[in-house]
């Protein structure tokens, strides 16, 4: 609030600063303090505030800045002239604020503005090039940063946090080296710190003015916590380390994050919470949790640091366990730290043209003559703008009352572009209320053909009538179903698009209805996903999958949770016949394909995904489906289902249901019966489940059990052992250590990989060739697994001198079956090395991959007969096989 | 959902004559797009005869609006046009008026239009009769009944009232449960 009050020139630097910050972020992670600094700007009393301009793209918009500093221009400016500025910007690839202020300079003349500029690009060149920008800032504001780096720390001494000192100091050298390191978003805290410092120089005499102008008291005293907390490790680093180089002293010197003891947790529990000291604890935690390998403390396990991060964020954001939890699963912990931060953030007020009555050219010209300054919302839209600020209630213009404009969030676009209805359609909305979607779909086309809107809840039924007379539409019929018994109303296959915008547990909108923190569970999840499903195949039914311009179902939620997102659509994937195709929204983030122990169908990759830190929207999914036939999957979907309890589960979509099949190895095979058991079709999340825990520990007599009935069933057996095998090298790459007592690695490797990748699972990894392994191995997931098949096929062909291998190996190592397994995987090693397959960094996951497959063959061998004892003893043992086998393989290969 | 019987047709055509005059006949005779009236719960729709056809297969309690509600009829069999009939009778509005900026939002909270929020009036517009209620963006605000002809709007006391408010587009946000 106070930066850009500073004094003329020093102000304009001060806002700069962040603009540059949040512009080398750019768009994927401005860390959340950045954010905030840039969000406050507008309120800043730029002296050159005005109305803004308007322009046809918003590069900015998916920025995580709340409020975003935009290019002012005079309120009389002529359209045509923001036009000019726009192509500039349009011509400029990156398109960003410097450049923008650079515009306005051009318009406005004004010198300041380019020394602005000037300031901006050097900011921005520094922020490119992290450490030197770091090094710069220590330099130039040496002496007032010190100054209030100084103050600031005694100020806050004497707050008395109880923050032990190691602690503190701990935090600081994370802090400080985070700076100068190669992490973006780090370095980007380094400067806010600074930010932070300079502002609190002046906040005391410049706050009244701006929270006034703010109006958001509340996301400004958290942001004034922040800073302060910021600008105390700031200063304290400052003070410590004089600014530069020892600043860049960093964790992996070996300065470590404490965790606080018990005890400490205990009388925390006890007292209110200390925000400020929980703030700092998180974010330490958090860059511990990133490199965790380096900045540990020696003896604390990851669980302990997750443990606490879990209580602090609990603690600083009220979330329940089970929120936290989900987010956790969803995202990296920085990441999920970032969303979170975020959802506490409004986001920005947009609203649509309604082009039934005008054009947004014209409303927003209007607008802005009543004094509201706004913008589009970005080159996505072409109805879409984003109010900053306004001196009237935009919900009650005589624009807004004549029907010219709906207020919506952006989010809500999106389902209805990826719609995508067509002018004389019959088009259903099934969960019309309040209308905003829908008005929008008869936009789109032009109050022709026939939308009917439904809506389950009698109340919000006024909310829609009223936004449909108010907006001049003319086609739509509205109802009161059930979503489910409108196949029975309207007929299947009677229409041509539905959209169905289903209810959920609204995990994605926590800024706007903030009681989901603690009010949502799994069961709230569940059932919302089961009524999805429910209504998701009531929409496919209604859709007729000839019609010559749609056949089209447009799934969305305003949930991140994947069991109301991925899982209904993969739901209905199996149970009609649909397809997933683009939505043809240009960002968002794909859906997921594999999320802990779910397995999706590939083609839910074009589902799009959206969250508020990414790309300031609230959190939602789109997904849009097509219909192939109109006939009802139901046969067929019991035909895969027996053909893959056969063991013939078609190559159509291996990747699909490699992981299946590699899970269900071992049971399938011999008792075709535990596989209705571990896969209901009715389960909850309804995915293709591995079924981890039920098959995860077979006891060796029930291995050898299998194993002789694997033989038996040789085709079917190949053929899981490669998709075993191709999860065993995953794994092999993978850390090791949660595999001990899992016989089958490739299911534990299964679940355990998608739940932790990304997560860093190489910190625990055991050696370091399944560390070289694992970048390789994520990489190479899919082709690997093909790889490991096709050599298996190879493997098999030439099946007699492997067997003699096999049995020489086991023979060589009867004295100890470890031994043995490490010969078996010694000839997998050797085999690759003669294949000559996959790039040196590969080689190591490839090897270990080579390496269970070995093991496979010996079981087989074993069922034959061949060298049953070491066979068996390299089957019973191989958990702890998977271990060795890596580095022993890696020896081979030398 | 039924047809309007004849008492109820002369009562709503009686209504919108008022307004835009001899234009009903543009309303009834759209060849390439027909369009009826259709009763439902009171209220009065209009709408396209493909969409009315679409809409019968909506059971009758289920079925909230179809195409334009244009009005309500009341128990005693009269007809009161409401605000969803704007789009409709600005079309074809036969007398129009203006109001200044400065009394659009008084028009909007249900005022009636006085003198001094008068800015243009269409020549010769009887007393009593329909009127149409502009901004100066030509945005239509409402609608309500002419106090005075245009000629006795010329001089009479600034706050007399020349219109007499009947709907505004205020009416979305302040009485959205009556629509």
């Amino acid at each position: 609030m106070a930066k850009a009050k500073a004094a003329a020139p020093p102000a304009k630097k001060a806002v700069g600063k962040p603009a540059a910050a949040s512009n080398g972020a750019a768009n994927k992670k401005a860390p959340a303090p950045a954010g905030k600094v840039a969000k406050v700007q507008p309120a800043k009393g730029q002296p050159m505030k005005g109305d803004k301009g308007f322009s046809d793209h918003n590069a900015k918009w998916l920025k995580l800045k709340r409020k975003q500093p935009e290019p002012e221009e005079d309120e009389d400016e002529e359209l045509e002239g923001e036009e000019d500025e726009e192509d500039d910007l349009g011509s400029d690839d990156l398109g960003i604020m410097g450049d923008e202020f650079s515009g306005e300079g051009e318009d406005d003349g004004g010198e300041d503005d380019g020394e602005d500029e000037e300031d901006e690009e050097d900011e921005e060149g520094e922020e490119l090039l992290q450490g030197r920008e770091f090094v710069d800032d220590g330099d130039d504001s040496d002496d007032d940063d010190g100054e209030g780096g100084e103050d600031e720390d005694d100020d806050e001494g004497e707050d008395g946090e109880g923050l032990d000192t190691d602690e503190l100091e701990a935090m600081i050298a994370a802090g400080g080296g985070e700076g100068g390191e190669d992490e973006d978003e780090e370095g980007e805290e380094g400067e806010e710190g600074e930010e932070g410092e300079e502002e609190d120089d002046d906040s005391d005499d410049d706050n009244d003015p701006y929270t006034e102008a703010e109006q958001q008291a509340a996301a400004l005293d958290k942001f004034r916590r922040q800073q302060a907390a910021l600008a105390k490790r700031e200063a304290a680093s400052m003070a410590a380390g004089g600014g530069d180089g020892e600043v860049d002293l960093h964790l992996d010197e070996g300065a470590v994050f404490t965790l606080p003891s018990g005890q400490q947790v205990e009388a925390e529990k006890s007292a209110p919470p200390d925000l400020a000291v929980v703030a700092r604890r998180m974010k330490a935690t958090v860059a511990v949790l990133e490199n965790f390998a380096q900045r540990r403390e020696a003896g604390r396990s990851r669980t302990e640091y997750l443990a606490q991060l879990k209580r602090d964020l609990a603690t600083y954001y009220g979330y329940n366990e089970f929120m936290i939890d989900m987010y956790l699963n969803m995202f990296s912990v920085a990441e999920a730290l970032e969303l979170m931060e975020a959802n506490e953030v409004p986001r920005p007020v947009t609203l649509r043209t309604n082009t039934l009555k005008t054009r947004r050219r014209e409303l927003a010209a209007a607008l802005i003559q009543r004094g509201v300054s706004l913008d589009p919302i970005g080159p996505w839209s072409k109805v879409g703008l984003v109010v900053y600020e306004t001196k009237v209630p935009i919900g009650a213009t005589p624009e807004y009352m004549a029907g010219h404009y709906m207020l919506q969030g952006a989010s809500s676009f999106m389902p209805v572009m990826a719609l995508a209805p067509q002018p004389d359609e019959t088009v259903v909305d099934m969960a019309a209320a309040p209308g905003g979607k829908t008005t929008y779909i008869a936009a789109l086309m032009r109050n022709t053909g026939t939308v009917f809107a439904n809506e389950i809840n009698k109340d919000r039924l006024k909310s829609i009538t009223g936004n449909l007379t108010r907006l001049g539409v003319t086609n739509t019929v509205v109802c009161n179903y059930d979503g489910k018994e409108l196949v029975q109303v309207l007929g299947q296959r009677s229409v041509d698009r539905v959209l169905l915008d289903a209810p959920c547990s609204g995990t994605g909108v926590v800024s706007k209805d903030p009681s989901v923190k603690t009010s949502k569970s799994q069961q709230d999840i569940w059932r919302c996903g089961h009524l999805q499903k429910q209504l998701l195949l009531s929409a496919i039914d209604l859709v007729d999958a000839n019609s010559a311009t749609g056949g089209y179902v447009v799934y969305s939620t305003c949930s991140v949770c994947v069991e109301e997102d991925e899982a209904v659509v993969n739901y209905v994937l199996r149970k009609r016949n649909v397809k997933v195709v683009p939505t043809g929204l240009e960002f968002g983030r794909e859906g997921f394909i594999r999320y802990r122990d779910f397995r999706f169908h590939p083609s839910l990759k074009h589902a799009r995904r959206f969250y508020p830190h990414a790309h300031n929207l609230d959190g939602f999914f789109v997904c849009k489906l097509k219909k192939l036939s109109n006939d009802i999957k139901r046969d067929k979907d019991e035909e895969d289902e027996e053909d893959e309890e056969a063991g013939g589960s078609g190559s159509g979509d291996e990747e699909a249901q490699g992981a299946k099949a590699g899970g269900k190895k071992a049971p399938s095979g011999p008792k075709p019966v535990v596989i209705p058991v571990s896969k209901p079709k009715s389960h909850p999340k309804g995915a293709a489940r591995v079924p981890a825990k039920k098959v995860a520990e077979p006891d060796p007599a029930e291995a050898e059990d299998m194993e002789a009935e694997m033989a038996q069933l040789k085709a079917a057996m190949q053929k899981k052992g490669a998709a075993a095998a191709g999860k065993g090298g995953k794994k092999g790459g993978k850390g090791k250590s949660e595999e001990e007592d899992k016989e089958d690695g490739g299911r534990a490797a299964a679940g355990k990989g998608a739940g932790t990748s990304g997560r860093g699972a190489a910190a625990a990894a055991a050696g370091a060739a399944a560390e070289a392994g694992e970048g390789s191995a994520k990489k190479k997931d899919s082709k690997l697994y093909r790889q490991a098949m096709k050599e298996l096929e190879e493997e098999r062909a030439a099946k007699k001198e492997k067997q003699g291998a096999a049995a020489a190996a086991a023979a060589a190592g009867p004295s100890s079956s470890k031994p043995a397994a490490g010969g078996q995987a010694e000839a997998g090693g050797k085999k690759k090395a003669g294949g000559g397959k996959g790039a040196v960094a590969s080689e190591p996951a490839a090897a270990a991959a080579v390496a269970p497959k070995a093991k496979a063959n010996g079981a087989a061998a074993a069922g034959k007969g061949k060298a049953a004892d070491g066979g068996a003893g390299g089957k019973g043992k191989s958990a702890a096989a998977p271990a060795k086998p890596a580095p022993a393989a890696k020896k081979q290969k030398k | 959902m039924r047809p309007l019987t004849e008492e109820e047709t002369k009562a709503v055509f009686e209504k919108l004559y008022k307004f835009i005059g001899k234009n009903i006949k543009n309303l009834i005779d759209r060849p390439n797009d027909p369009h009826c009236f259709r009763l439902q719960k009171n209220k009065v729709f209009y709408v396209k005869e493909k969409l009315m056809k679409k809409a019968t297969n909506v059971a009758r309690d289920k079925l909230v609006a179809l195409g334009t509600c244009i009005g309500k009829l009341t128990h005693t069999g009269k007809f009161r046009l409401t605000i969803g009939a704007l789009d409709l009778i600005s079309q074809y509005a036969k007398y129009k008026i203006w109001v200044k900026p400065s009394a659009e939002m008084q028009f909007l909270y249900g005022n009636n239009v006085l003198k001094s929020g008068l800015a243009r009036i269409t020549e010769n517009t009887p007393a009593y009769t329909g009127v149409v209620i502009y901004n100066m963006a030509d945005i239509p605000l409402g609608f309500g009944v002419t106090a005075k002809s245009t000629n006795e709007c010329r001089n009479v006391d600034p706050n007399a009232v020349v219109t007499f408010h009947q709907a505004d587009c205020g009416e979305f946000l302040r009485a959205e449960d009556e629509l």
